[in-house]
């Protein structure tokens, strides 16, 4: 059970590698099983902050399962989760919805903005949820960096799906979460849009003093990451994952 | 808190987002709730108004015909009379121990619309009326005036007037020959008194001396079977044949007639006996105001109940519409609400922003309702203020209107139990965690 990360350019280089960055996320012998049925073993994963990780592997390998387990949206059987000091397996339902109302910042494929409510709106409900009105200059400066300043009053419809983007990524950052998820974030875009929005994804984490952690098939990003977590085996067997390179 | 106003504005937003649906059940659900309010509110006023109006007259003696016509007439004042009964029959019956007090009635005329009553001062006890101005008559064409009657006719103490043959506003010929004069004004009562103007019976039959006396037939053939003068426009067929022509033969005296007595019995027993002894009597009929009433609401009860029941059916619609709405409404927003969810909100969010999208629905509805129930009260009053019968109106509120408000607001609960039950089972974080 090995998990390998790899700087930028050298694929090949091992995991055990320390950083002087504090540990944001940090998985040892996780398990989980699925509703429908089945068990997935998960492999030990560290991510310092600021360290943005991509996460890469075949659809069906367990991606989207780790980044379900670290945004406190699936359980755990056995093993240890840790992101910002929080033990995850210790908490309540209702204590993971808070924790990842604050903590995380989830961007997925699906946009999934709420229709009957403007972008502004949007914007301000997911940091209502999260136990905090909006600070309206930090909103301020948030919407122009996305350059969607002047589309508040819109309603999702109205957007075009670059806009739409930026609005999930702006309402993924609005609570300043330490930890931003993207769950296959390129993979419906073509070339050109997939390089500016994992591009702007980097840019804002950065900005927003976010981490940001990508679970993709898309090879096509994966320059734009130093740190990287390869999978390369579907992982729907109960045995634990092997980390290839 | 936080979470709920997250939830009612939310809710607010869902429900702008989808106008027409929400428009489309507020409005099912007002006409429902409308219709229920002002059928109750009417219902209330009439039954309360008709008690209030036969309180204290155990039986009224009148011309054969239909009791109810007669007890609408002689109690309610707003039928025609049956007729005229002769007064030397009506005495006879009325000296029976049985009776306890007799009042009689001298109708078939009117001023403005407002019956001229021939009667004695026992009618205005009969009612508690008080003078507020001036004395009780004392002689013929002497008249006191119930308080709506003065106001509404613009009638003074020192004034006269002409009574008119018939009882509605368009009648016929007036007596200019016999002028009253108004000696006195009463308090307001509530009652069909205040719509009246009393006068002795005397005063009746010497307006009427021209022919057979009081609102009996008429000596003149050409004006015809004008007898009870009522309502020659609108009930042309009962009220002409009645008293019959062959009254012209009787001399003046003994062919003083009077229109109805109201009667108080002695003891409730009389209520056995003295009913059939009156309708023994060839010429005579006795009609009890509270079987009569009884009777009326059982006829109107039947159209009551049918409205009633059809208003119900639109309040169930306008359930089942909010239900389907929130239902299909659930597979739209299934993500949405799921995503609240990722954005960390408790399951409770889900729950209230899906239960309060029905119970808005719910809450407009019944206001909506409300006011037009009690509008169309207010306008069915205004409509009868008119014809100036009955004084009812939609400025009131009835005890059962709470019953109303509560089941509308339950069937709108229920009908968002099952969607929000069914929202915070289904829209999980992990139906968007899921692909």
């Amino acid at each position: 059970m090995t998990v390998i990360s790899s700087p930028a350019g050298s694929p090949h280089a091992t995991a055990e590698r320390q950083t002087d960055a504090p540990q944001l996320v940090h998985t040892l012998g996780v398990r989980c099983h699925y509703v429908q049925g089945g068990a997935i073993a998960l492999p030990d994963v560290r991510i310092g902050a600021g360290e943005h990780t991509l996460l890469l592997g075949p659809s069906g390998c367990g991606k989207t399962t780790f980044i379900n387990v670290i945004a406190g949206l699936q359980t755990i059987d056995t093993g240890e989760v840790v992101v910002a000091g929080t033990a995850l397996a210790n908490l309540s339902a209702s204590a993971r919805d808070g924790y990842r109302g604050k903590t995380i910042g989830l961007v997925m494929q699906r946009l999934h903005l709420i229709a009957a409510l403007s972008v502004e709106d949007n914007l301000r409900l997911a940091a209502r949820l999260a136990g905090a009105d909006a600070d309206p200059a930090y909103l301020k400066k948030l919407t122009e960096g996305l350059n969607i300043a002047d589309k508040l009053a819109r309603r999702p419809r109205q957007l075009s799906q670059g806009e739409a983007q930026r609005v999930a990524i702006a309402r993924a950052l609005v609570n300043r979460p330490q930890l931003v998820l993207a769950d296959e974030p390129t993979s419906a875009l073509d070339d050109d849009n997939a390089e500016a929005a994992i591009a702007l994804l980097l840019q804002q984490a950065t900005a927003h003093g976010a981490t940001l952690v990508v679970a993709t098939h898309d090879a096509r990003i994966q320059r734009h990451f130093a740190h990287r977590v390869v999978w390369s085996k579907p992982a729907a067997t109960a045995d634990a994952s092997r980390a290839v390179s | 808190m936080k979470h709920f106003s997250t939830s009612i504005s939310l809710a607010v937003a869902y429900l702008r987002d989808n106008r027409l649906a929400t428009a489309l059940n507020i409005l099912l659900l007002s006409l429902g709730v409308g219709t229920i309010i002002a059928l109750v509110l009417l219902l209330a006023q009439a039954e309360e108004r008709m008690e209030r109006d036969s309180a204290g007259i155990d039986l009224v003696i009148g011309a054969k015909g239909s009791p109810m016509q007669l007890i609408l007439s002689s109690v309610f004042h707003v039928d025609v009379p049956t007729g005229n009964v002769r007064l030397g029959d009506a005495q006879q019956i009325i000296a029976e121990p049985a009776v306890k007090r007799a009042v009689p009635l001298a109708l078939g005329d009117s001023i403005r619309s407002f019956r001229i009553v021939g009667t004695n001062p026992d009618y205005m006890d009969l009612y508690g009326a008080k003078l507020s101005a001036g004395r009780i008559w004392d002689k013929p064409l002497e008249a006191v005036l119930g308080a709506d009657a003065a106001r509404l006719a613009g009638l003074k103490l020192g004034d006269s007037f002409a009574g008119t043959h018939g009882l509605s506003e368009a009648g016929g010929h007036a007596h200019e020959d016999h002028k009253y004069v108004v000696v006195g004004v009463l308090a307001p009562t509530g009652a069909v008194i205040d719509r009246l103007v009393l006068t002795s019976v005397a005063s009746v039959w010497k307006v009427h001396d021209h022919g057979p006396p009081a609102a009996s037939a008429n000596a003149e053939p050409k004006k015809g079977s004008a007898k009870n003068h009522a309502g020659h426009d609108h009930h042309e067929g009962h009220d002409h044949d009645h008293a019959g022509h062959d009254h012209d033969s009787h001399d003046h005296d003994s062919a003083k007639e009077v229109t109805a007595y109201l009667i108080q019995y002695a003891t409730p027993l009389a209520a056995v006996s003295f009913p059939r002894l009156v309708n023994s009597s060839s010429t005579m009929q006795a009609a009890s105001p509270a079987l009569e009433t009884a009777r009326l609401f059982q006829l109107v009860g039947v159209g009551v109940d049918a409205l009633k029941g059809f208003a119900v059916i639109m309040m169930l619609c306008a359930a089942l519409g909010i239900f389907i709405g929130l239902m299909s409404a659930l597979d739209e927003r299934r993500a949405d609400l799921a995503l609240l969810r990722v954005l960390g909100a408790p399951p409770a969010v889900v729950v209230l922003t899906t239960l309060l999208q029905g119970l808005m629905l719910g809450v407009l509805g019944v206001i909506l309702g409300l006011a037009l129930g009690h509008l169309g009260a207010e306008w069915v009053g205004q409509a009868y203020a008119a014809s100036q019968r009955v004084a009812i109106g939609g400025r009131i509120w009835v005890s059962e209107e709470w019953l109303i408000v509560a089941s509308a607001l339950g069937l709108a609960f229920l009908a968002s139990l099952v969607p929000a039950w069914r929202a915070y089972r289904e829209a999980t974080p992990e139906l968007l965690a899921r692909r």
